[in-house]
């Protein structure tokens, strides 16, 4: 069993050890993301009141994943496996089939850019 | 500071293990615990770091009064100082608001809400404390007249905002004594690696679905209109999903504490043990929050306040508080009483009856009342929780199906049939019966080390994330 300790430890260690160097010495992201529309978020200005409102550490733990380097990358994998989930369906909207009915209000309602095709 | 997130494992968590490892002396390795630990609560709650301090100082000073004048009218009155001071602290900055809208409502009064906010983690620190004391004065520890070891136990920051509540027996021993050997490492990393992908790769994104059926109250005003006209199944699975999520999240959050702490060389008890495999509502409690459950069991249950002929009044107070703990509404003492009430009932029948109903009866009876309660847990606002046992039998002109939540549904659909399957005992006998043989615990260590990592890799991605990472049980 110790050689299995060392194996699973090594194995972790090597995604620990990777991922911290990646951090450390990886090119930040910063600037505009235009997938998500806003801007990056920045390493925070300290100041007493943002301090103790616990605002300075929370942007600092919020920093430091935002402008992780390869962010793009990162973003297109979360895609990937998000669609290992389920199965993709290309309609949300108000199918009526069999008798289903959607009782849910008007403009709660989403319409597909193919209902305006015709 | 959340241990879901890449800057509480890559720096803060790094820092730790590198500092801690690299002192050979346990004083000095309870030095460095206790200043990561107070970094780690202040991280998040700069001014009420000073509250977990003085929670710890005047229990302490407690301890050493009833250890003082043991047997005497001194050691009581000091219990029951630390007792008054603890509950009180919970009540001030958790059940305050409630008092103060219930009488309003009531009166017809206008007193301002003080607004106060809830200090993380407050539940369990003073619950934990609290059984300190009360071991102190019922003798079942001995009193730690070292403030630091004391304050070690209250801070320790692999329990400390999110469970599992910790007794002091369970690790008093190993404050002054104790070795993170190979197999604390691995398992520990292991324990803690599988926790993280239970609430990243799985309860989070359940928590997106339960968004999608059954509204989300952060998001303002929204749950109303989800909720109202949603068709029975995307009730029925919004609520499977949202007791799955909770299940993951929270049982997540105690494997990564239980990791944690594992690698710091304490052996915390489970917190979780399949519930959802539970043949009744006795059971599952048993099974569900174990160190909760407990906790009221050993130091509400059976204090006499009632009188022994009077059980089941006690049996309904331990209910009420299980379920005013969990947050300050109507709807958490609701499901408290819910569940009380269940118990109550399975007491009534009695143990042998209840053995023997069929397996297949009794596990359906135990998952509908396990899951309509989770319903009670999720709606905190009783308009929605009305409208929800109306939709559950389609009094609310709901439809049995509607195309939304098929859709929703089946974009999660290997996630929602993963979560239901892994949740019961299957790996735990997989690996039972590999490690019967040579060849298969040979294949078992190496499948667990490659999972392990490969875990790890697929939580840092979604990690990325960070605008889906929820935590329920930050709330209490």
């Amino acid at each position: 069993m110790k050689k299995f300790y060392i194996i699973n430890l090594v194995c972790i260690l090597l995604v620990f050890a990777a991922v911290i160097c990646l951090m450390s010495f990886g090119t930040r992201t910063y600037g505009f993301a235009d997938s998500e529309n806003r801007y990056i978020v920045k390493f925070p200005r300290f100041s007493t009141d943002a301090y103790f409102s616990g605002e300075y550490t929370a942007q600092i733990a919020d920093w430091y994943t935002d402008s992780i380097p390869y962010r793009a990358n990162f973003r297109s994998l979360i895609v990937d496996i998000k669609s290992l989930y389920g199965i993709k369906t290309d309609l949300i909207g108000t199918n009526i089939q069999d008798g289903a009915h959607d009782s849910r209000p008007e403009s709660d309602v989403e319409y597909s850019f193919d209902d305006y095709n015709g | 500071m959340v241990f879901s997130d890449l800057f509480f494992i890559f720096v803060f968590l790094a820092a730790c293990f590198v500092c801690y490892f690299a002192v050979p002396k346990i004083k000095v390795k309870n030095a460095v615990l206790i200043i990561f630990s107070l970094i780690f609560y202040a991280w998040g709650e700069p001014t009420y770091v000073v509250l977990l301090l003085l929670s710890a100082f005047v229990n302490y000073f407690a301890g050493l009064v009833i250890e003082e004048h043991r047997n005497t009218g001194k050691a009581k009155a000091a219990v029951t100082v630390a007792i008054v001071f603890n509950i009180g602290m919970l009540f001030v900055f958790k059940y305050t608001d409630f008092f103060i809208e219930n009488i309003n409502a009531l009166l017809k009064t206008s007193i301002p809400l003080t607004g106060v906010r809830l200090p993380i983690g407050i539940s369990f620190f003073t619950f934990q404390i609290m059984s300190y004391i009360i071991d102190c004065y019922w003798e079942k520890v001995d009193v730690q007249i070292n403030f630091f070891k004391l304050l070690l136990y209250v801070s320790l920051f692999p329990q400390l905002v999110a469970g599992p509540i910790v007794r002091y027996s369970t690790i008093e021993k190993e404050i002054d004594d104790r070795k993170t050997t190979l197999k604390d490492l691995s398992e520990g990393a292991t324990r803690f690696v599988v926790g993280l992908s239970k609430k990243v790769l799985v309860a989070n994104a359940l928590y997106s679905v339960v968004g999608e059926l059954l509204g989300s109250y952060e998001e303002t005003n929204f749950i109303g209109s989800k909720l109202v006209g949603q068709s029975l199944f995307g009730t029925v699975v919004g609520v499977i999903c949202f007791a799955l999520y909770v299940y993951y999240d929270f049982s997540g959050y105690s494997d990564m504490a239980i990791g944690l702490g594992r690698i710091f060389g304490f052996h915390f008890n489970e917190n979780f043990k399949h519930p959802f495999v539970s043949r009744n509502i006795s059971e599952f409690w048993q099974r569900w929050h174990i160190s909760l459950g407990t906790f009221f069991r050993d130091y509400l249950l059976y204090v006499p306040i009632f009188g022994k002929r009077r059980k089941y009044l006690s049996l309904f107070l331990v209910w009420f508080c299980t379920g005013f703990w969990h947050g300050a509404s109507w709807n958490f003492i609701i499901w408290g009483l819910y569940f009380g009430t269940f118990i109550f009932i399975e007491m009534l029948i009695g143990k042998k009856r209840m053995k023997k109903i069929p397996a297949v009866v009794s596990h359906i009876y135990s998952l509908l009342v396990i899951v309509i309660g989770f319903g009670i847990f999720y709606f905190e606002n009783l308009k929605d929780l009305g409208n929800f046992f109306k939709n559950l039998v389609c009094a609310n002109g709901n439809a049995l199906i509607d195309p939304f939540s098929k859709s929703t549904v089946l974009s999660s659909l290997f996630l929602i049939i993963f979560a239901a399957v892994a949740c019961t005992p299957i790996v735990p006998c997989i690996k039972k019966r590999l490690y019967a043989t040579s060849r298969g615990e040979a294949a078992a260590v190496c499948v667990t080390a490659v999972t392990n990592a490969a875990l790890l890799v697929l939580c840092v991605i979604m990690l990325t994330d960070s605008t889906n990472n929820p935590f329920l049980y930050f709330r209490f």
